[in-house]
């Protein structure tokens, strides 16, 4: 059965993500080597995260239970690494069936945390050849915004660091496991901290894009994943899809994703540090006391990537128009034309509305004249003329569409060009 | 009645509800009663299996995650109890062969469980703009070992006798579903039914003004016909909204 209720990305999504690319802009403002935030919030229950990499979210718990050893390691414990991909993600998401994704993922963080040895399970076996702590970790997607790897992957190593197995005592014939309440939990025992840091390769190996958005997963030709810990030990190499990389550019990527792997580790040891010093006050943690306010500046901060966009296409403008004096003036006239003469929404009545167009010369008709498409911009009604007399260039007059914002451009130029 | 020693602003307080928090679902909904957390996102109506199509109305998914360890026996009862509930409050019947996808997700489990994913399924719901019948609220009710109920889980596991989930519905405040458990007897039943009625969930869903979430939500309604809503949505204490006319609208 084909996928039901599969996002199809259109053709234009992908031209135009992939124009801007040639533009070296991402749709969502970031450069390509950054990577989104994330963010780690502790649950209630030992070895409860929830981590969020921009808007993907993933939730980890880890559980644990005693078990028989296994004839071929009998000093060792057992970790099981569990990766659902919900319905609650992704529509087309069926957690009833084992998708190629799933265990492609569940492989990947197999390998990266369970392969690199990064949990001691000796630490796990009670006694040899009898009885271990059978670790597991599952792991839910929330809602699947791309990249879900580096984020379950990072859910699993924290949750894992967070974990208290509770203490367990030997007669020589009954084992008794004693409440979290009766003795202290025992921490589990983490040798390194292995993230997932993934990359999409898209136009033959031209863009390489950090932390890829799901718009920018569902174009990317090839993925490349690599896991590392914090002393820049490779822990996982993965690279999927069809794309010619050139071996200079895997290595290349790995020393950014090394650096990457550092501050990740560091985010990590301080979140799983600070709850552990909040249960020592005995405050109250978990979900239930989530801060709410958090999503405002969230959205605020998205709505600000937005306007830096926008003044760079500016500013690109700007420049142009000093090369051409004479488009000045009639760019000012047509600016106050165009907030006289929009199109105008009258009410008919009850929750209904007309969309008419203002009869009359049509404003985009001057712009025309001019060479420059780009012009044609419906600027903020603060348009005005200032004068700058530290400009090199010959012209006197520049148009400056808001005066407020003249200040910092110099430093947001440098910025965006990089 | 023994369930007196509960203030009706003790219970709002333990209540909290965030919406829209995810960015893929239709409508989704972060529900805290005490302790007790649950997610629930909605996805539909959307793209049906063929096996599950039904001709004259929606058919209805419900999907239990619990947080640790593959769905058992427990969570497979919360799916179908859910599937019920939202079979009996949708307008279904509107959606011909499509289905609706309800997902719950456990985040934080102190005892509350059953309700809470009930409450955040009823939101979640809301908060997608689907077409309802009529709104749900669900409250549980815990008997003690010395006959005394209460709204909120003891601390102490062990002392619980009985538990009672009810699911009430807010246009005439009738028991739409109940869960119970444990041993009791038929009078204490009708005490718990009671004492659940008056103080719990679907009181205020049902008197609407009283509501922290409710009387908000209302606000949220279809605006301009788009489904979704500004995903930075709060949920203020705001009893003074419930008079709102968009309550009124949008709840037959």
């Amino acid at each position: 059965m084909a996928a039901i209720r599969k996002t199809i990305i259109s053709n234009c999504e992908k031209t135009f993500l992939m124009k801007n690319l040639s533009e070296w802009n991402r749709l969502d403002g970031r450069s390509f080597t950054e990577f989104r935030d994330i963010n780690i919030v502790f649950g209630k229950d030992w070895g409860c995260c929830k981590v969020s990499l921009g808007k993907t979210e993933v939730i980890a718990q880890v559980s644990c239970e005693l078990q028989q050893t296994k004839s071929s390691r009998p000093n060792e414990g057992m970790l099981n690494i569990n990766l659902e991909l919900n319905t609650m993600a992704d529509p087309s998401f069926d957690a009833s069936r084992q998708s190629d994704l799933s265990s492609q993922l569940n492989r990947l963080l197999e390998k990266c945390i369970k392969d690199s040895k990064a949990v001691d399970l000796e630490s796990l076996c009670i006694k040899m050849n009898e009885r271990a702590w059978s670790l597991r970790v599952d792991i839910n997607v929330l809602n699947n915004e791309g990249n879900i790897l580096d984020c379950a992957s990072v859910a699993a190593i924290t949750a894992l660091s967070h974990f208290r197995r509770p203490d367990v005592t030997c007669d020589g014939v009954e084992y008794k496991i004693h409440s979290i309440k009766q003795r202290d939990p025992i921490p589990t025992v983490i040798h390194h901290y292995p993230v997932c840091i993934s990359y999409a390769i898209l136009n033959e190996g031209e863009y390489i894009l950090a932390d890829p958005t799901l718009l920018e997963e569902g174009v990317a030709e090839a993925f490349l994943t690599i896991g590392l810990n914090s002393y820049k030990e490779l822990c996982g190499l993965h690279l999927g899809g069809n794309a010619r990389l050139a071996t200079k550019d895997i290595l290349e990527t790995s020393s950014k994703a090394a650096k990457r792997a550092t501050e990740l580790v560091a985010i990590i040891k301080n979140a799983v540090e600070k709850d552990t010093q909040d249960r020592l006050k005995l405050n109250d943690i978990g979900f239930h006391i989530m801060p709410i306010q958090e999503k405002i500046e969230k959205s605020t901060a998205e709505l600000s990537i937005c306007l830096d966009q926008w003044t760079l296409s500016k500013k690109g403008k700007k420049k142009k128009s000093k090369n051409e004096p004479m488009d000045v003036d009639p760019i000012n006239e047509n600016n106050s034309d165009v907030q006289q003469c929009k199109e105008t929404i009258t009410p008919l009545g009850n929750g209904t509305a007309k969309l008419s167009e203002v009869k009359g010369e049509n404003e985009w008709a001057i712009v025309e004249s001019d060479e420059e498409a780009e012009v044609i911009f419906v600027e903020p009604p603060k348009a005005d003329t200032v004068s700058i007399s530290d400009s090199n260039s010959e012209e006197e007059q520049v148009v400056v569409l808001n005066p407020q914002r003249l200040k910092k451009s110099p430093s947001k130029r440098k910025k965006n060009r990089i | 009645m023994e369930v007196d020693t509960l203030k009706e602003e003790n219970n709002i307080d333990r209540l909290k509800c965030d919406l829209g928090l995810l960015s893929r679902p239709d409508g989704s909904a972060l529900f805290t009663e005490g302790q007790t957390v649950v997610l629930a996102a909605l996805y539909g109506p959307v793209e049906v299996k063929m096996q599950k199509v039904l001709v004259e109305k929606a058919s209805i998914e419900c999907i239990y995650k619990p947080k640790a360890g593959f769905p058992c026996v427990q969570d497979r009862f919360k799916e179908s109890f859910i599937k019920n509930i939202c079979e009996t409050s949708l307008a279904v019947s509107l959606y011909p062969r499509s289905t609706i996808l309800v997902n719950i997700q456990e985040m934080q489990n102190h005892g509350q469980l059953l309700s809470c994913a009930i409450n955040a399924a009823c939101m979640a719901c809301l908060d997608s703009g689907i077409d309802m019948k009529f709104l749900f609220g669900s409250v549980s009710c815990f008997l003690m070992k010395d006959g005394e109920l209460s709204l909120i889980p003891p601390v102490n596991e062990s002392s619980i006798k009985g538990m009672f989930v009810f699911v009430f519905n807010n246009t005439k405040g009738e028991v739409i579903a109940s869960h119970t458990e444990g041993l009791f007897t038929a009078e204490q039943y009708h005490d718990a039914l009671e004492g659940g009625r008056q103080m719990g969930v679907a009181a205020y869903v049902k008197r609407g003004t009283r509501s922290p979430f409710v009387c908000h939500l209302s606000l949220s309604e279809r605006r301009g016909g788009t489904r979704r809503h500004d995903n930075d949505m709060l949920l203020p204490l705001r009893p003074e909204l419930g008079d709102h006319p968009g309550y009124r609208a949008m709840f037959f």
